[in-house]
C-alpha cells in the first residue's frame, strides 16, 4: 500500500473528518488506489512538447467593467435562516478570545 | 536595554471600479445591506466568476507605480477558510503566482530621513462581507455588499523600525494611490485597510525574532497608537522572562489595547490550490504598456519639479504635492500669471485651510487667486484686506477687484489720507510714542497695527510705517 494508516488519520484529523476505525482499512487502499494511479500518470512525457488539456480558454476573458447585477430569483430574506433588518443574521461572533 | 522594533504592513486596497471583481453587482458605499449581491457573490452552487478588466487594469498601475515587476502569467488561487462573511467558504485571492512581485517604496521616516522600504508581492484578489457585531445583542449581522470588491494587498517587506515610521509608510503609500487614481484609500469606509506583522529584538540583533499580527487598524492615528501598544507589550513580556508567541492580535481602539483574535479556524492551513474556474491571468506586454501610459505624474517626481521649476523649498513643494488635486490647482494659478512663491503661501494657508473646512472643495478658481495676488503684489489689497476678499470670493464667487471695491478694502495710496489715519494713531497712544522715541522703535509694528486699524484695513502698510517714521522723527 502507498498509503499507511497512520497517513489516512492524519489526513481525517486535517480534513476535521471523524473517521471510524473500521472504515480505516477501506481508506487506506482506496487512497493508495489514487496515488498509483497517479504515480502512473508520471510516466507520461511532461516536457514542453506536450501541451496539457485544458478545459476552456488559457487565459482569463476580461470581462467590461459595467454594473449589470444578476438577480436572485428571490431574496435573501427567503433563503436566509435567519435575516433582520437588512442583515444575515449568526449566532454571536465574539471578535476576541 | 535598547530595543528594536520590527514592522512590516500588509495593505488591502478596494479598487476604484463601479463592478464587482467577478460579477456585476455594484461597489457603490453606503447602500442598503445585502442590496447589491448576486448568485456569484453570495456563493451560490453553479455560479461562474467572470473577471473585471478594469480591476485588473487598476492592480497593474498600482503595481508599475510601485515600481513592481508584473508578471505575463499569474494564477487565481482558492483560499479556504470558514466564516460567516465569506459565503463561498473560500476566497479568490493569488498564492504562489502573484501578479507583482519586488517594487519599493521610499518615505521620509520620522526617525531616519529617507528610507526604501521593499514591496514583496502585489496580489488581486476579492473583499469578503461585513461583520456587525454591536447591531444585535443575540447575533451578528452580516452585510454581503462588500462580498466580492476588488482588492489588491501589498505585501511589504519587514523595512520599517518603528510605529510613526509604519504610519509615514502608510500615508506615503496612501498619497500614490490616490494620486494614480487606482483607490480612494478612505479608512474610514474600509477602502484602505492594513495589518502589521510586528517584533522586537534587542538592538545590534540581525535576525528577526516570533512576530504577532495586528488587524484591526482603522486610522492612521490607530495604526501608530496599536503598533506602540503591541511593541511594548512584546518587549514587557520578553523582559519579565515569557516568550512572544505567533499570533493574530486585534487592535482595540476605546481601551486601546490588543487582544489576541478568536481564531477562525482550528488550522491556519488555507489549503490554497489553483482556482478551477478561472484558467490563468495572462498579461499582453500592450496592456501593461497601456497601465504604464495611464499613470499621472507620481507624487516624488512631482516634489522634484516644483522645487527645480518653481524654486520652492522641499517643505513648501512636499506640502503642496500633498495630493494631486491640491499640486494641479497650485499649477493652475501658477499659470494664470502667479509668482510661484506666493501662490505656495496661498495655496499652503488660505486655500488648504478653507478647503479643509469643505470637504477638501478648492472654492477659489485659479484665475480668481491669482488675480488676489496680483493685486496685493500691486499694493491694491493689504494682505489682510486680500484674505477678506479670498473669503468672499470663496463663499460668493465673483471677480476679487469688484468684491474689494464693493468692500471698500482697496488700500489707500494717498499720503494725505494716510497722514490723516497716523495723526489720529499718534495722538490716541501718547505713552507709546514716548516709549518710542526713548528708544523701543519695536513699538513701530504696533503703530502700524493701529494705522490698519483705524483705516479699516485700507490703509497702504508701506506707506502708513513711512509716514509714521517722518511723522515720529518730526516731532521727536
Amino acid at each position: 500500500m502507498s498509503v499507511s494508516r497512520e497517513e489516512v488519520l492524519r489526513i481525517a484529523q486535517l480534513a476535521e473528518l471523524d473517521v471510524q476505525e473500521q472504515a480505516l482499512a477501506d481508506l487506506v487502499a482506496q487512497m493508495s488506489r489514487i496515488i498509483d494511479y497517479v504515480a502512473q500518470l508520471s510516466a507520461v512525457p511532461a516536457n514542453g512538447s506536450v501541451k496539457p488539456v485544458v478545459p476552456g480558454p488559457d487565459a482569463i476573458r476580461f470581462r467590461t467593467d459595467e454594473v449589470t447585477p444578476s438577480q436572485l430569483a428571490f431574496g435573501p430574506e427567503e433563503f436566509a435562516p435567519d435575516f433582520k433588518e437588512g442583515f444575515f443574521v449568526v449566532p454571536k461572533l465574539g471578535q476576541f478570545e | 536595554m535598547n530595543w528594536e522594533t520590527v514592522i512590516g504592513l500588509e495593505t488591502h486596497v478596494q479598487l476604484r471600479t463601479k463592478s464587482k471583481m467577478f460579477c456585476g453587482c455594484s461597489t457603490a458605499f453606503g447602500a442598503p445591506p445585502n442590496t447589491q449581491v448576486c448568485p456569484v457573490c453570495l456563493g451560490l452552487p453553479g455560479a461562474l466568476p467572470a473577471a473585471n478588466g478594469a480591476a485588473i487594469g487598476l492592480a497593474v498601475r498600482g503595481a508599475l507605480a510601485l515600481g513592481c515587476t508584473v508578471h505575463p502569467k499569474s494564477i487565481f488561487a482558492r483560499k479556504n477558510y470558514f466564516y460567516p462573511d465569506l459565503p463561498k467558504g473560500y476566497q479568490i485571492s493569488q498564492f504562489d503566482q502573484p501578479l507583482a512581485t519586488s517594487g519599493t517604496l521610499s518615505f521620509v521616516s520620522p526617525e531616519r530621513s529617507v528610507v526604501t522600504a521593499t514591496i514583496v508581492r502585489l496580489h488581486l484578489e476579492e473583499d469578503a462581507g461585513k461583520s456587525i457585531h454591536d447591531r444585535f445583542a443575540k447575533g451578528t449581522g452580516i452585510d454581503l455588499n462588500r462580498s466580492g470588491v476588488p482588492l489588491i494587498e501589498i505585501v511589504g517587506g519587514p523595512d520599517l523600525r518603528s510605529p510613526a515610521e509604519a504610519r509615514a509608510y502608510l500615508q506615503t503609500l496612501k498619497q500614490l494611490l490616490e494620486y494614480i487614481g487606482i483607490s480612494d484609500c478612505d479608512m474610514e469606509k474600509g477602502s484602505l485597510r492594513v495589518d502589521a506583522n510586528v517584533s522586537v529584538r534587542r538592538a545590534g540583533e540581525t535576525a528577526f525574532n516570533t512576530r504577532t499580527e495586528v488587524k484591526n487598524i482603522n486610522s492612521f492615528a490607530y495604526v501608530e497608537k496599536a503598533l506602540t501598544v503591541e511593541r511594548d507589550r512584546q518587549i514587557a513580556l520578553i523582559e519579565s522572562g515569557g516568550t512572544v508567541t505567533q499570533q493574530t492580535m486585534l487592535y482595540d481602539a476605546k481601551e486601546n489595547a490588543v487582544r489576541p483574535q478568536r481564531s477562525k479556524e482550528e488550522s491556519h492551513d488555507y489549503r490554497y490550490f489553483p482556482e478551477p474556474d478561472l484558467p490563468p491571468l495572462v498579461l499582453t506586454a500592450e496592456f501593461v504598456a497601456e497601465q504604464q501610459s495611464a499613470l499621472p505624474e507620481l507624487p516624488a517626481a512631482k516634489r522634484d519639479r516644483f522645487v527645480a521649476a518653481y524654486a520652492l523649498s522641499r517643505e513648501h513643494a512636499t506640502v503642496v504635492t500633498s495630493n494631486r488635486a491640491v499640486a494641479d490647482y497650485y499649477e493652475s494659478v501658477v499659470r494664470a500669471g502667479a509668482e510661484p512663491q506666493a501662490a505656495a503661501n496661498w495655496v499652503m494657508t488660505e486655500a488648504l485651510a478653507d478647503a479643509n473646512d469643505h470637504q477638501e472643495q478648492l472654492r477659489v478658481a485659479p484665475g480668481a487667486l491669482a488675480q488676489v495676488i496680483a493685486l496685493v503684489k500691486g499694493g491694491t489689497l493689504s494682505h489682510q484686506a486680500a484674505k477678506k476678499v479670498f473669503g468672499e470670493v470663496a463663499a460668493k464667487g465673483g471677480e476679487p477687484r469688484n468684491i474689494a471695491e464693493a468692500l471698500g478694502l482697496i488700500q489707500v495710496a494717498d499720503t494725505n489720507v494716510v497722514a490723516g489715519w497716523v495723526t489720529d494713531v499718534l495722538g490716541a497712544h501718547a505713552p507709546e510714542v514716548g516709549r518710542y522715541r526713548n528708544g523701543e522703535t519695536k513699538l513701530m509694528a504696533f503703530f502700524v497695527g493701529q494705522v490698519m486699524r483705524a483705516s479699516k484695513g485700507k490703509a497702504d502698510p508701506k506707506l502708513a510705517q513711512r509716514v509714521l517714521e517722518e511723522k515720529l522723527a518730526a516731532s521727536a
